[in-house]
C-alpha cells in the first residue's frame, strides 16, 4: 500500500479446539469475531473435519476484510489444482488469500492416500520448494493486462500476454498455461511453520511468513538473524519474509500447568502485560507481528481483543487494515509484480 | 415430494460467458464477468428465482488449443474461470435453495480429498452438493498433470469407478477400508456425514465405457443429444443398463443439455440468433470449424460452396455428420457452415417462443428422451433470465415444473431421495460388478 511509513504489526489468529472443525457456522462466526476484531488474517489450520481450502471459500464471500490462510498438504495436492483453487478464493475475496503449504502431512493422513508415495522428511521439504515454485509460476501465467476483451473488434486476449510454463523438474511436469486470471495480489502470501532448519530454508527461498516458534525474546532475535542470513543467500530482501511468532496467549492468573513442548509460547498475564510483551518484540525488530493461538470460540477471541489490541493500538504499533486491503497489504508486502514484466523490465534496463 | 405428477429437473449452466462463442461481446453480457464473483452471484440468484434444481459448472484444467494458432483462442471467452468447488462454496454461502454442482476430474484429483471437499460444500451448503465426475478427454489437461498422452479410456473409466465407490464409502461417515487397483485407503472423513448423506454424482458420455460408468456410479446424466430420436435411443441404452448393478430406471435422472434462443415471438428469437452469429468473426468460425474436427477450408471462399475434403478424424460427433448432410442438402458455403458450427447447437437447440421451448421441452419429457434438462444460455446472464422470466411460467402452467421449493437439498430437489440409499459395491479388479 502507498502511504505507509512506519512499520505496523501484523496479528493472526490461529484457532485449535478438541473434536475439529464440524460445523461451518461456528467457523463463520469465528471468522466474523476475528475480522471485527482486527486481526489481518485467520489460518486455518488442517484440523480434522470440514476442508479449510472450501471453508475459505465461503469465508472469503462472507467477510470483507480478514485474510485467510488455509493449510494445504503439499504430499496430497497437485501444483495445477491447488494453483487455480487458491487463485479462485483470490478473486472472490479481493486479494485476501493466502495458503499455508506443510511439506509433511500429519501422519494420520498417510493412511487415506496410500496409493501415493511416501517421501523422507528432506525430500518431502525439496518436493515442497518445488511445488511453491510452480505454483508461484503458474500464477504469473497471464500478464496482468493480457485481457482486452474489446467487443468491438472481438479480441479476447493479447497472444503475446500469456506465458508456457513448461516446468519440468524432479518431482513435477506441469506445461500451463493457469487457466485462472492471474491473481489481484499477483503472488499470494505463503505461510510455512518453523521449528526445523528445513522449513527456515523452505521459508528463505519462498515463504512471505513465518510461523516461528522461538521460546523467549533472545531467540527470536536469533531467530531474525538466522533468516536474514538465509533471505540473502536466497537472493532475497530481508523484508520479504516476515517473522510472525506464534503466541499463546494466558489471560489473568497464573495457572497451574502451562503447556510444555514445542508449540506456541504461552505468555501469561494481564492484557497490558501480554501486550507489553508484544510490543517489545515488535519494536525490537525480532518480530514483524504474531500469529496468536487461541481456542475455537468467538468469546475466547473477544477476550483477547478486547483487551489486548486496544493497548497495541495506544502503543502505536498496530492499527485496523482500510477496507480494501489485500493480505500482502496487511503484511506490507504491497501488490508482487509478474516475474515477466521483472525480466522485461531488466531487459530495457 | 407431495406432488405425484412426475415434474421436471432443470439445472443452469453457468460456466464462461455463455454458450454461444461470441457470448461476450453481446451488450447484455459483462466481458470480465468470467473472473467476476458478482456475476455468479447474480446467475446463481437467477437460478434460485427460476426455482432450478442446481447450478452447474463444466470444466476441465487446462486452456486448451492455445498451440494451434489456426484456432482463434484469442477471439474466445472460455479462456479464464474460477475453479468450481471454490466458486460453488463461496456462492454456497449467499444461496439457500439452489443445487451446486462443480466438475472435477477423477483422473487428476484424489478421492479423500474430493470426497472431503464435497462434504465440506455439503454441509456448508446444507446439503446442496452434487459432483459432476468426469475423466479427462482432454491432452492439454494431461500435460498439466504431468503426462505426455492421455490415459487410455478404459483406464480413466476404471479408476472413476473406483473413485465414485471410495466416495461412497467415506461420505455417510464410515470407516474405509479399501485396496484396489487405483486406490488404497483406511479410514474415515473425520466429519460427520452431510446433510444429505449421499453425494448426487453426476456425468456425461456417449462411449461404452462412459455409459457403463453411468449406470453404475451416476445419478444424473448430462445428455448432449441434438435430436429426439438420438435422445430416445440414449436415454434407453443408459436406463437399460441399470438392472446390471440392481438399479431400478428412475434412479437415474437424464437431463441433455438444451440452448433456446428466446423471443416473444418467433421473428425477436431469429433476430437474436442471427445477431448472435454476425458476432462471429471469419478467423473464428474457421478455427472453430478445426477444432471441431472438420477439414481445413482456410484459402477457400468463405462465400463459395464448401469443398469436399477427407475428414481429419478426432472428435467423432453426431452433430458432425448432421451439419454435413445439411450443408449438402442445402448447398451451404463455408461461412454458413461455421455458423452453423459456431452456434453452438451440439446439443438440443431451439430458435423460438417460449410456448415452442417449452413443447420441445414436454415432448423430449413426456416421450422417453428426457427426465429434465440443463439449460444452457447461449448468453449470460441475459438468456438466462429470458428462461426464467418466460419459460419457466411456460413450464409451470403445464404442471411441469414446481411453484416453489418444496425440498431442503439437491437430493430432494431430483427426487432421488427415497431411492436412492442403498450403498454401492466396491468395483474388484477380478469382478465386473
Amino acid at each position: 500500500m502507498s502511504g505507509v511509513t512506519s512499520r505496523r504489526m501484523t496479528l493472526g489468529l490461529a484457532l485449535s479446539g478438541p473434536g475439529g472443525v464440524t460445523k461451518f457456522r461456528n467457523m463463520l462466526a469465528s471468522a466474523q469475531m476475528a475480522e471485527g476484531c482486527g486481526f489481518d488474517f485467520l489460518w486455518l489450520t488442517d484440523r480434522p473435519g470440514l476442508d479449510p481450502i472450501t471453508m475459505a471459500a465461503a469465508l472469503a464471500a462472507t467477510t470483507q476484510r480478514i485474510g485467510l490462510i488455509p493449510s494445504c498438504a503439499a504430499p496430497y495436492h497437485r501444483p495445477y489444482n491447488l494453483a487455480r483453487r487458491l487463485a479462485s478464493i483470490d478473486h472472490i475475496s479481493r486479494g485476501r488469500m493466502g495458503w499455508m503449504l506443510q511439506p509433511v502431512a500429519d501422519a494420520a493422513l498417510a493412511s487415506k492416500f496410500g496409493n501415493l508415495p511416501l517421501a523422507d522428511v528432506a525430500t518431502a521439504h525439496a518436493v515442497a520448494a518445488e511445488f511453491a515454485g510452480v505454483v508461484a509460476a503458474l500464477w504469473d501465467s497471464w500478464d496482468d493486462d493480457a485481457f482486452i476483451r474489446d467487443k468491438a473488434s472481438g479480441l479476447y486476449f493479447d497472444r503475446a500476454k500469456f506465458h508456457w510454463l513448461d516446468h519440468q523438474g524432479a518431482a513435477f511436469k506441469v506445461r500451463g498455461p493457469l487457466d485462472t486470471a492471474r491473481p489481484p495480489q499477483g503472488l499470494l502470501p505463503l505461510l510455512i511453520a518453523g521449528g526445523s532448519a528445513l522449513a527456515e530454508q523452505l521459508a528463505a527461498g519462498q515463504g512471505e511468513i513465518l510461523h516461528g516458534l522461538p521460546a523467549d525474546l533472545r531467540a527470536a532475535q536469533g531467530e531474525r538473524a538466522v533468516m536474514s542470513r538465509r533471505l540473502e543467500q536466497a537472493g532475497r530482501a530481508p523484508a520479504a519474509l516476515r517473522m510472525l511468532p506464534g503466541i499463546l496467549p494466558i489471560l489473568g492468573r497464573t495457572p497451574t500447568a502451562l503447556p510444555s513442548g514445542p508449540g506456541p509460547l504461552p505468555v501469561l498475564g494481564t492484557p497490558e502485560a501480554i501486550a507489553g510483551t508484544l510490543c517489545e518484540w515488535f519494536d525490537s525488530g525480532a518480530a514483524d507481528g504474531f500469529i496468536i493461538h487461541l481456542p475455537d470460540t468467538a468469546d475466547a477471541i473477544e477476550a483477547f481483543a478486547a483487551g489486548v489490541i486496544p493497548v497495541l493500538q495506544r502503543h502505536g504499533a498496530w492499527q485496523p487494515s482500510p477496507l480494501g486491503a489485500t493480505l500482502r497489504d496487511m503484511l506490507g508486502l504491497g501488490h508482487a509484480p509478474s516475474r515477466y514484466a521483472e525480466q522485461a523490465a531488466q531487459a530495457v534496463a | 415430494m407431495s406432488s405425484t405428477k412426475r415434474q421436471l429437473s432443470l439445472g443452469l449452466s453457468i460456466a464462461n460467458l455463455g454458450y454461444h462463442y461470441a457470448a461476450w461481446r453481446h451488450p447484455g453480457v459483462p466481458a470480465d464477468g468470467n473472473m467476476d464473483f458478482r456475476h455468479f452471484v447474480h446467475c446463481a440468484k437467477l437460478a434460485e428465482r427460476g426455482l432450478f434444481d442446481l447450478i452447474f459448472l463444466a470444466d476441465s484444467s487446462a486452456v486448451r488449443d492455445l498451440d494451434r494458432p489456426a484456432i482463434a483462442r484469442d477471439m474466445e471467452h472460455q479462456i479464464v474461470k474460477h475453479e468450481p468447488t471454490a466458486l460453488l462454496a463461496a456462492l454456497a454461502a449467499v444461496t439457500r435453495h439452489v443445487g451446486l454442482v462443480p466438475t472435477a476430474s477423477a483422473t487428476y484429483n484424489e478421492p479423500y480429498n474430493l470426497t472431503r471437499t464435497l462434504c465440506t460444500l455439503d454441509h456448508i451448503s446444507g446439503g446442496r452438493a452434487g459432483w459432476n465426475m468426469v475423466t479427462g478427454f482432454s491432452i492439454d489437461e494431461a500435460r498439466n498433470f504431468g503426462l505426455d498422452k492421455l490415459h487410455d479410456s478404459d483406464t480413466r473409466h476404471a479408476r472413476a469407478a473406483e473413485f465414485a465407490a471410495v466416495l461412497r464409502g467415506l461420505e455417510d461417515g464410515g470407516t474405509l477400508d479399501h485396496a484396489g487397483p487405483h486406490f488404497r485407503l483406511r479410514g474415515s472423513l473425520d466429519m460427520a456425514p452431510g446433510p444429505q448423506r449421499r453425494i448426487p454424482i453426476f456425468t456425461a458420455g456417449t462411449s461404452d465405457n462412459a455409459e457403463e460408468l453411468a449406470a453404475r456410479s451416476a445419478d444424473v446424466v448430462y445428455g448432449g443429444q441434438p435430436t429426439i430420436e438420438t435422445a430416445r435411443a440414449y436415454y434407453a441404452s443408459v436406463k437399460g443398463r441399470l438392472a446390471k448393478y440392481g438399479r431400478s430406471p428412475d434412479e437415474l435422472k437424464m437431463m441433455p443439455g438444451i440452448m433456446a434462443f428466446i423471443g416473444r415471438t418467433k421473428q425477436e428469437a431469429q433476430d437474436k440468433f442471427d445477431r448472435m452469429q454476425e458476432l462471429i468473426e471469419p478467423r473464428l468460425g474457421l478455427g472453430l470449424l478445426t477444432v471441431s474436427s472438420f477439414p481445413d477450408y482456410t484459402g477457400y471462399d468463405l462465400d463459395g460452396p464448401v469443398p469436399e475434403l477427407p475428414m481429419p478424424g478426432g472428435r467423432k460427433s453426431e452433430f458432425i455428420d448432421i451439419a454435413l448432410d445439411k450443408v449438402r442438402r442445402e448447398n451451404l458455403s463455408i461461412r454458413q457452415l461455421y455458423e452453423l458450427v459456431s452456434g453452438g447447437f451440439w446439443h438440443l437447440g431451439v430458435v423460438g417462443t417460449p410456448t415452442m421451448v417449452a413443447d420441445v421441452m414436454e415432448e423430449w419429457f413426456t416421450t422417453g428422451a428426457a427426465d429434465g434438462f440443463n439449460i444452457q444460455p447461449p448468453c449470460i446472464p441475459v438468456d438466462a433470465e429470458d428462461f426464467v422470466e418466460l419459460v419457466v411460467p411456460e413450464l409451470q402452467r403445464r404442471g411441469l415444473f414446481r411453484t416453489r421449493y418444496e425440498g431442503n437439498t439437491l437430493s430432494d430437489h431430483l427426487g432421488l431421495h427415497q431411492t436412492q440409499q442403498r450403498a454401492m459395491p466396491l468395483p474388484m479388479p477380478a469382478a465386473g460388478a
